[in-house]
């Protein structure tokens, strides 16, 4: 359904949906090598326009005054990544956990609005190709779980790239050190991520709390229920969901 | 610092004034740099210089003490003598000698130069040859008539100090040689053994005199520099203390002055500032700046703290940088008060280095232990993709150098720097936790 989208010969296909609507009218500005098909205030309108896209842009909080009852947080992302759409958060959300409950809920990338432009247009691209893009504070949090033996699946070369990544070492410095190209690790980053979204969409938050040393219920206000194999994505599954915003 | 003053904890009256002159000079007293006392215990100093004022101490004693001994026989040695004028002239040429002698020793404080000690001997070898002219040959051992001898030795002791073992040879070879032509007249079975022990002496007492004053003299010399070398060490501390407190505030303040800061920054900034100024006060009142009692958090030691929570503690007040923490695998390390201030002052100076210099967008500080059971070691790495240096441990900066590596080692803190240009900067710090 979240296919990467093959851009050879056009340009990157991107639809932001933010209630802001600085940032709706800002980013084709900034990005002009991106092609934008839509803009919207809020999920409805876009999933009833179905715009053309190889990504969206998704804010986290996008219910207001004058959209009170729009879907946000990890509904939102469900809604779209349930469309077929891949999607990559924007948002100034900071909270880790929140950030790791949007993967758990399907996002395929999370880039801070503090991040500079270019850092955004290449997380876009990176999502664009099929990767997944984590922020350093979820990568940190996944290290956790690999240690505490609740994510067991990696190879000792992913764990070694993922590592260095949760040292904020870039490719360039880890090649130095594992002696391993920088596709190679870049490669094994891919795995990483991917197993690490899969995890995170599979995983009962009650584990997760366990692994990370958290009482019980402290995940239940960021995180989705997980999805059973095969089961298709429902944004009414997640309706509670609106309340992300809600801080502890 | 400053040295406590002459005369130390002593009453006014018995303090003692920076002037040196006369007697002051030779005994050390007076010496504004070295202790001395009055009063029952005149105390040379133990320095090379101080020995070689002990040197001219001895020197001058042994001279006039010779003198004040030859003084009684004069009038007994002029009675006897077969030219009167002669021997008044020669007992003149020898106190006078042993006078100028005690006065230049005494105005400069040290032995003769190898140069007028080998004058000095030269003179006394005329002496005890004249001797031959006008001493009686009968009265030329055993008594103060004929003074010669004991002139002789205390000529050959003056010269144990003199800095040329050349010089010292050839006035003792001279001396001794002069001894024996003087002597040699009177040589007969009975008085050979005499003789032959007057000469001896002369011999024994220069060689060990020499040996002994030597020694005194290297002891001193090291002496010399072992205070030189604790001075070093000393001045070497105190910038080192002076470069702990101020570093970081002199950083901080510089980039409080930048127009270009944004608020939240300069927020960031200030708040720094008030920390540095506390730390600053604490080591211009004296006060030992790593003592929690008077770090720059300015209040008591809270007792031992994690270190994701000493470390989050710095990462409060650095909000402006694009600063990711993960300290998870950390939480079961434990730091004392005083480890973790100097990491706070240590890590605070890193990242404002990061601030300072790096352009970073991303600031990485993570931190790993090992599992509980086992042996306790730690690993803080601080990670910036800003544009790096070429690192040189010899040219390290004062921030890196003495408030990160220098500061953290007492601490049992081991720091690493490694950086790329263009690739940012990692700052490795490891530790193990004592148990």
């Amino acid at each position: 359904m979240t296919s990467p989208a093959s851009t050879e010969g056009r340009a990157l296909r991107v639809v932001v949906v933010d209630d802001a609507t600085v940032i709706r009218e800002s980013l084709p500005a900034l990005l002009p090598d991106l092609d934008f098909t839509g803009s919207f205030a809020n999920v409805e309108a876009m999933l009833r326009a179905r715009p053309e896209a190889d990504v969206v842009v998704l804010d986290l909080h996008l219910s207001n005054a004058g959209q009170p009852n729009a879907r946000q947080g990890v509904a939102a992302i469900r809604a779209v990544t349930a469309a077929g759409y891949r999607v990559c958060v924007f948002s100034q959300e900071e909270r880790r956990f929140v950030l790791a409950a949007c993967l758990a809920a399907g996002a395929h990338g999370l880039v801070s609005k503090a991040a500079p432009t270019a850092r955004l247009e290449q997380s876009l691209r990176e999502v664009a190709a099929g990767e997944v893009v984590i922020p350093p504070a979820v990568i940190g949090l996944v290290e956790v779980l690999v240690r505490r033996n609740s994510l067991t699946i990696l190879s000792d070369r992913q764990r070694h790239v993922l590592s260095g990544r949760a040292r904020g070492l870039t490719y360039a410095e880890m090649s130095g050190r594992l002696h391993l190209s920088e596709s190679t690790l870049r490669g094994y980053w891919a795995e990483v991520t991917r197993n690490v979204s899969e995890h995170f969409q599979r995983t009962a938050p009650g584990d997760l709390e366990h692994a990370l040393g958290l009482g019980p219920g402290d995940l239940l206000d960021y995180w989705p229920e997980p999805l059973p194999p095969g089961t298709p994505t429902s944004p009414q599954r997640t309706d509670r969901w609106w309340r992300l915003g809600r801080t502890r | 610092m400053s040295a406590p003053a002459p005369g130390g904890d002593r009453p006014p009256s018995e303090r003692v004034g920076p002037t040196r002159t006369g007697w002051g000079r030779l005994s050390g007293v007076g010496n504004e740099t070295e202790p001395a006392t009055v009063g029952a215990g005149v105390k040379v100093p133990t320095t090379a210089a101080g020995t070689d004022r002990a040197f001219a101490l001895l020197i001058l004693g042994m001279r006039l003490g010779t003198v004040v001994q030859m003084a009684p026989s004069l009038p007994q040695g002029l009675s006897e003598s077969p030219t009167r004028l002669g021997y008044l002239l020669v007992w003149l040429l020898a106190a006078g000698t042993a006078t100028v002698v005690s006065v230049v020793v005494w105005r400069s404080g040290r032995p003769l130069s190898p140069r007028w000690y080998l004058v000095d001997a030269a003179i006394c070898s005329l002496v005890v040859l004249l001797g031959l002219v006008v001493v009686p040959e009968q009265v030329r051992l055993g008594t103060w008539v004929g003074y010669q001898p004991a002139y002789a030795l205390s000529v050959v002791c003056s010269g144990v100090a003199v800095r040329s073992n050349r010089a010292w040879l050839a006035a003792l070879v001279a001396v001794v040689a002069a001894d024996v032509a003087y002597l040699l007249p009177t040589l007969s079975t009975d008085t050979a053994a005499t003789l032959l022990g007057n000469v001896l002496t002369l011999v024994v007492l220069a060689g060990v005199g020499r040996w002994v004053a030597l020694y005194i003299r290297r002891i001193a010399e090291d002496g010399d520099r072992a205070r030189a070398q604790a001075l070093d060490l000393g001045r070497r501390e105190e910038e080192r203390r002076a470069q702990l407190a101020i570093h970081n505030g002199a950083a901080v303040i510089r980039m409080l002055g930048d127009p270009a800061l944004d608020d939240r920054a300069r927020f960031m900034l200030q708040e720094e500032a008030q920390r540095e100024a506390r730390r600053m006060r604490s080591y211009l009142r004296g006060r030992d700046h790593t003592d929690p009692f008077l770090s720059a958090s300015g209040a008591a030691p809270a007792g031992p703290v994690s270190l994701p929570h000493a470390v989050g503690r710095v990462c409060d007040r650095f909000g402006d940088l694009p600063l990711h923490a993960t300290l998870d695998l950390a939480d079961t390390v434990v730091l004392d008060d005083t480890a973790a201030e100097a990491l706070d002052h240590a890590l605070a100076s890193v990242l404002l280095n990061v601030r300072d210099h790096s352009r970073a967008e991303t600031v990485v500080i993570h931190a790993d232990a090992e599992e509980p059971g086992g042996d306790g070691a730690w690993v803080l790495t601080v990670h910036d993709d800003g544009v790096g240096f070429t690192p040189d441990p010899e040219q390290l900066g004062v921030g890196l150098r003495e408030v990160v590596i220098n500061q953290l080692r007492p601490h049992g803190m081991e720091v690493e720097v490694s950086s790329t240009p263009g690739l940012g900067t990692t700052v490795t710090i490891s530790g193990r936790v004592v148990t």
